[in-house]
């Protein structure tokens, strides 16, 4: 088959469009990573924008980031932390099992666990400044602190702002102003 | 000529190379904002277990296109939308969209190997079995939240029709929609579309979404159709004779555990091709077809304790008229045959998921569908004559039951069992996966699949094929396939997969001068195919992302030892989004090539190389400018077509352009 030479115009307009690439913000994203890389880069944007009482986390310690049930998202965490820091402190990220030493931690992340389990969980580290973070249903409503969930593809997440004060953990406004349900505070809504 | 038209199409590829580099480099997932985080798709699927999962962990080879990407890519159709995806082609014959896969896409047949899900609910109608991908369809690609195509067999879980592939389109919710927005375009073959849209999830948890479309195209004026040209049929041209008209609404509402959704959607297409041996360039009346999809569909969806219990029931109605003007005895006034189908049908389906021990995730369910109406009937008017009315109605059942197993922390085996009961014939299908995790961003998958297609009503139509054709049995295919997914640096997700399929006693179309039509359908063709496809896609700084996929599939006729007929041997396909001069503007272009096909009188089609560009640009708060550019190079092409066509292959349209703009307001 043959082909008609497209006009100079249409050439033009296809040059113009493809050769513009000026940087600018971006939005929209697709198919490119997995969930627990996700997931891991959200919990350390979680660690990033909250504050630990200095007797539990002093400026030189080491960030204690357990995770309990989800090896993938473990694995991207490490690689995550890699090379990285949480106010000048290193990271170390360990699996923990249930009920052992969970109150050393300075943050835990679970997933994959029976609601009874979590229940458990979260009444024992009630009070203790740990950051509790997990993609269970109605995790911040029944004590958590950070929950993340998924809708329309994306991540979104609630924070549950009472447990996070009575546990003395100092959470950013921006991370406030980002989530999806808020639970106690100023201008708490939809619970 | 052609040497002209593929250098234009390797000049875009190389521009758009050259820009990447010059994107910044992408900053590693953590470095990223919380807000950009959150526009990063989790990459779950729903379709592939009829549960949302991990695409890494689905039993099947999945893609899927988001809202955001038929934006910015200018989707006008689900056709334009399968068209860029891995290993899928769309052939047109300028009235019915047909979606061909891994080298198979038989002209006249009426996409019945692909099943159509909406929000995971059946939409393939009841008589031709028909997934309808064009502006038939009925549904406006603006309301998609996103589409899943799942490669591979899913009868274990689906039945009829997933025989190739399951495509599952998620409506938008109004959340999704958040506000409401008018848009109005226009462009060139006539084209003009207006939309309203209006949708929130209020403090309650209620959430209402509400959408119209209207669009309509006068089509290509003059179209030239050599295999017409004697001086009586005005020199093979035919003239006003594209136009297409489409009407979409629709709703959903949902609150607690409940979901409403409802659509009704009308296509009428002029057809200028003179097809079933009407008269060319008839006016009056036009051959013409016309499309409508009704769908009313209610879910109950609820956790108690570890069960997730869905119920749901659902009306969906297909019905179609074509008018064919045909050689009357008065000279001057055609004999119209008016062909009328009506396919109503009831679905009630429950499923359970449930969690037991030894990390084992069971999900089982039952379908029951009462066919009501499988109604087709020609009559003529001018004389008027009834010729044939078949009122027909079926039931049919299913219970499936699908158990995912966690071996180990790094292995998943998932396995599936369905047993369906039609009047005439029982299948029992089933589907076996084993997948690797080694490490959180890697997947290996090794996947076993068969799968059914029923004989559907028109195959089955006595009047038309003969009394034997009710003796037709369901088709089947055994597929086996190995998919490595790989996913690097956070940025860069690479997939490779490979299949082998055999499908057996497919129903096919064969001359029989003692029928009505001529024709008749018989279980005669066995084929046999093996392919291989890449698949890279890459989200660098800046906004910048691309997609680069290539297919190699070989689809051969098992006796004849044939390639089959409209059956590519390679695709290559490009999409790159870049940003453009203004904030939050984004050029986006896709290229979409095709190696040679062959078609049914044995002729070879030359490749074919497609380009389209659409820009998007805000202006101001309130409003976003799209334009599009669609066979940006003019490219002349043809597609092959059935022998209900005079014509071997119809040419395809040259470039077209559209302009439009949207206007957003009350949003939160």
């Amino acid at each position: 088959m043959t082909c008609r030479i497209a006009s100079s115009h249409g050439r033009r307009f296809a040059v113009a469009a493809v050769s513009v690439v000026v940087l600018s913000t971006s939005a929209g994203r697709a198919q490119d990573v997995t969930e627990s890389s996700l997931k891991a880069a959200f919990v350390y944007n979680f660690a990033k924008f909250t504050e630990w009482p200095a007797d539990v986390l002093s400026p030189t310690a080491t960030f204690a980031a357990c995770v309990l049930g989800d090896s993938p998202t473990r694995d991207a965490l490490d690689r995550i932390v890699k090379g990285r820091q949480l106010s000048g402190r290193t990271i170390s990220v360990s699996e923990v099992q249930l009920g052992v030493g969970l109150r050393s931690c300075h943050l835990l992340y679970m997933s994959g666990v029976t609601k009874t389990q979590i229940t458990a969980i979260v009444a024992a580290v009630r009070g203790v400044p740990v950051l509790t973070i997990s993609d269970t249903d109605d995790f911040a409503r029944g004590g958590g602190i950070a929950q993340m969930f998924v809708e329309n593809g994306k991540i979104r997440f609630d924070i549950n702002l009472d447990v996070a004060k009575e546990s003395r953990l100092q959470l950013s406004s921006k991370l406030l102003a980002l989530a999806a349900h808020l639970r106690g505070g100023p201008g708490a809504q939809g619970w | 000529m052609i040497k002209i038209r593929r250098g234009r199409v390797a000049l875009v590829l190389v521009l758009l190379l050259a820009a990447a580099p010059r994107a910044a480099a992408q900053a590693p997932l953590p470095d990223l904002s919380l807000e950009e985080l959150m526009t990063m798709d989790a990459g779950r699927v729903f379709g592939a277990s009829v549960r949302l999962q991990p695409v890494t962990e689905a039993p099947a080879s999945v893609s899927f296109i988001t809202a955001e990407e038929i934006a910015r890519y200018g989707y006008r159709t689900l056709a334009d939308i399968l068209r860029g995806v891995r290993g899928m082609y769309v052939t047109n014959d300028r009235n019915f969209s047909f979606m061909g896969t891994r080298g198979f896409g038989r002209p006249g047949d009426y996409n019945s190997r692909i099943l159509l899900l909406v929000n995971g609910h059946r939409v393939n109608d009841n008589v031709f079995g028909q997934a309808e991908v064009g502006a038939e369809f009925g549904m406006d690609p603006a309301l998609f939240e996103r589409v899943e195509i799942i490669r591979g067999p899913a009868s274990s879980l689906y039945g009829d029709s997933a025989f190739f592939a399951v495509v599952n389109v998620i409506t938008r919710s109004g959340a999704s929609l958040d506000g409401a927005s008018l848009s109005v375009d226009g462009g060139t073959l006539g084209t003009r579309m207006a939309r309203a849209s209006a949708g929130r999830r209020f403090a309650d948890g209620v959430d209402v979404a509400v959408a119209g479309t209207y669009e309509a195209s006068a089509g290509v004026n003059q179209l030239y159709f050599p295999e017409f040209d004697t001086p009586d049929t005005n020199h093979g041209i035919a003239e006003g004779l594209d136009g297409e008209r489409a009407g979409q609404v629709y709703g959903q509402v949902s609150f607690k555990n409940f979901t409403f959704t409802g659509a009704y959607g009308r296509r009428q297409k002029d057809v200028p091709t003179a097809s079933f041996g009407t008269l060319f360039n008839e006016h009056h009346p036009p051959e013409q077809t016309t499309d409508r999809h009704t769908l009313v569909d209610a879910e109950y969806s609820r956790t108690i304790g570890a069960n997730h219990v869905t119920i749901r029931a659902s009306f969906d109605q297909f019905s179609y008229d074509g008018i064919y003007p045909f050689l009357g005895e008065t000279p001057g006034v055609p004999l119209v045959g008016i062909n009328s189908v009506l396919g109503t049908s009831w679905t009630a389906e429950a499923r359970l998921t449930r969690a037991l021990p030894g990390r084992q995730l069971l999900t089982a369910g039952g379908v029951f569908i009462d066919n009501v109406n499988q109604d087709q009937g020609l009559r003529y008017v001018g004389p008027v004559g009834q010729v044939f009315l078949i009122d027909h109605s079926s039931v049919q059942q299913a219970v499936y039951v699908q158990d995912e197993i966690k071996l180990t922390r790094w292995l998943i085996a998932n396995g599936g069992l369905r047993y369906d009961a039609y009047q005439d014939f029982q299948r029992v299908t089933p589907r076996a996966a084993l997948i690797a995790i080694p490490s959180s961003n890697q997947s290996f998958k090794y996947l076993f699949g068969q799968a059914f297609r029923a004989p559907n009503q028109y195959e089955r139509n006595a009047f038309y094929f003969g009394e034997a054709t009710g003796s037709l049995r369901p088709e089947s295919i055994s597929t086996h396939e190995l998919v490595w997914e790989r996913y690097l640096h956070d940025w860069l997700r690479t997939s490779v997969s490979a299949y082998w399929y055999k499908a057996a006693g497919l129903i096919t179309q064969v001359p029989d001068p003692s029928t009505f039509l001529a024709t008749t359908y018989v279980n005669g063709q066995d084929v046999v195919a093996k392919g291989l496809e890449l698949e890279a896609q890459m989200r660098l700084g800046a906004g910048f992302q691309g997609l680069v996929s290539y297919s190699l599939q070989r689809a051969h006729d098992v006796e004849t030892s044939q390639t089959l007929v409209n059956s590519p041997e390679q695709m290559m396909k490009l999409r790159l989004s870049v940003p453009g001069p203004s904030k939050r503007s984004f050029v986006s272009a896709e290229v979409l090539a095709m190696s040679s096909r062959r078609t049914l009188a044995g002729n070879t089609l030359s490749p074919t190389a497609t380009a389209n560009v659409t820009i998007t640009a805000p202006i101001g708060p309130a409003f976003m400018l799209v334009g599009s550019a669609r066979n940006l190079f003019n490219a002349e092409y043809a597609d092959p077509v059935s022998d209900q066509n005079l014509q071997d292959a119809i040419t395809q349209n040259g470039r077209t352009l559209r302009i439009g703009v949207t206007w957003k307001f009350l949003s939160k």
